[in-house]
């Protein structure tokens, strides 16, 4: 990575850092519904304009790292912890589909698809470790006791809720997957681009 | 109902009583051990009960489910004991969690990915520095951003002020760096 890239790397780790910093936190802390998507979106906006302007092995990653870290350091509590592994593991799917792929507008959408549904995986996980399988069983008394208090016969269970939510999760990544690579092809790239090839020349 | 039926009904009967008891003994059980193991001076940070969130989630996750069930009566008591059951390994595994956070050293993360990645150190302490000078300008022009006519222009004409943003905050971080 030269010194151009390198100046790159640390403007988008440092926006990024400061987007999961201070809203990241008030999200989490107000544990208003979705915000794993909005950040993810946010997250995924970043891994993709990154990977399109310095397109080379590992990069992804190494973005994601330094976040992370950053987010681990300035967070409180196993909740920072948490987010920091979400980052990187965000980081690191986007990695492995940039590496097959190249950096183009079907493995953006793509990274999109697989960034945004991460949060959506790391949270049922995170609940099944904390509150073991029975918190599905509660989940599916609570949708039938619902069903019932409303008259309604849908008969939707939780695992069935689970993969439509997963399902819509994906849908919405690869829109923000396309978007990202829009944006930075169109805007953050002719910002970026002039003043790294004056220097770099 | 014959006796020997009336045998096997008692036996499943207390078989299900001894099981759902045994389960709430093992968790307070491996609660206490956690107590005992662990020095106060560790404990004494993470007590996950005194937190909003935790409360929070808790409340929600122990009222709906018995609320509802009582509501159309049936089954009150298997939720109980389900949302007892779940409550107390929440317990114990938020406190072995929060526990092994607190051993985690940062330093050894960072030295670990600096042999992974080139001068990780550097770029990681060069961004915490233009994270705070971000925070620092987005703070003094904050009268720009919540604003109804700036999330107007965000929605209504995205390309243009994302351009604006991306352009400003690169301009910030250019002119606080040395070279």
């Amino acid at each position: 990575m030269n010194r151009n890239e390198q100046k790159i790397l640390v403007f988008f780790a440092g926006l990024w850092s400061a987007i999961e910093v201070s809203l990241g936190t008030i999200l989490s802390l107000s544990k208003i519904p979705f915000r794993g998507l909005l950040l993810a979106s946010i997250g995924c906006f970043f891994i993709v304009s990154f990977r399109y302007i310095v397109d080379k092995p590992r990069v992804s990653i190494y973005l994601a790292s330094i976040v992370a870290v950053v987010k681990l350091i300035f967070s409180l509590g196993a909740g920072g912890f948490n987010s920091a592994v979400a980052i990187f593991l965000e980081g690191l799917i986007a990695e492995i589909i940039f590496s097959v792929l190249k950096a183009n507008l079907i493995s953006s959408s793509l990274v999109g698809g697989g960034v945004v549904l991460y949060p959506f995986f790391h949270s049922l996980v995170t609940q099944t470790l904390i509150f073991g399988v029975d918190i599905f069983r509660i989940y599916n008394k609570i949708i039938g006791e619902i069903q019932l208090l409303f008259g309604k016969t849908s008969k939707f269970t939780i695992f069935e809720l689970i993969i439509i939510f997963a399902l819509i999760y994906f849908l919405v990544g690869c829109v923000v997957g396309l978007l990202s690579f829009y944006f930075a092809k169109k805007v953050v790239k002719p910002i970026l681009e002039p003043k790294t090839d004056n220097e770099s020349g | 109902m014959n006796r020997d039926k009336l045998k096997v009904v008692f036996l499943l009967s207390l078989l299900i009583v001894g099981f759902i008891l045994n389960n709430i003994i093992v968790f307070l059980f491996l609660n206490l051990l956690l107590l005992v193991v662990f020095p106060a001076n560790e404990r004494q940070n993470l007590a996950y009960l005194r937190k909003p969130k935790f409360l929070l989630s808790i409340t929600l996750i122990s009222v709906l489910p018995l609320l509802l069930s009582y509501w159309n009566e049936n089954n009150f008591i298997e939720t109980l004991v389900l949302v007892s059951k779940v409550l107390l390994r929440a317990l114990f595994v938020l406190q072995m969690m929060s526990i092994l956070y607190n051993r985690i050293n940062k330093d050894r993360i960072v030295r670990y990915f600096d042999k992974i990645f080139p001068h990780f150190q550097e770029n990681l302490e060069l961004t915490i520095e233009t994270m705070t000078k971000l925070k620092q300008n987005l703070i003094e022009n904050k009268s720009l951003i919540f604003t109804n006519a700036f999330w107007k222009k965000l929605v209504f004409h995205p390309k243009a002020t994302l351009k604006n943003l991306i352009a400003r905050a690169w301009t910030v971080y250019l002119a606080n760096r040395n070279d």
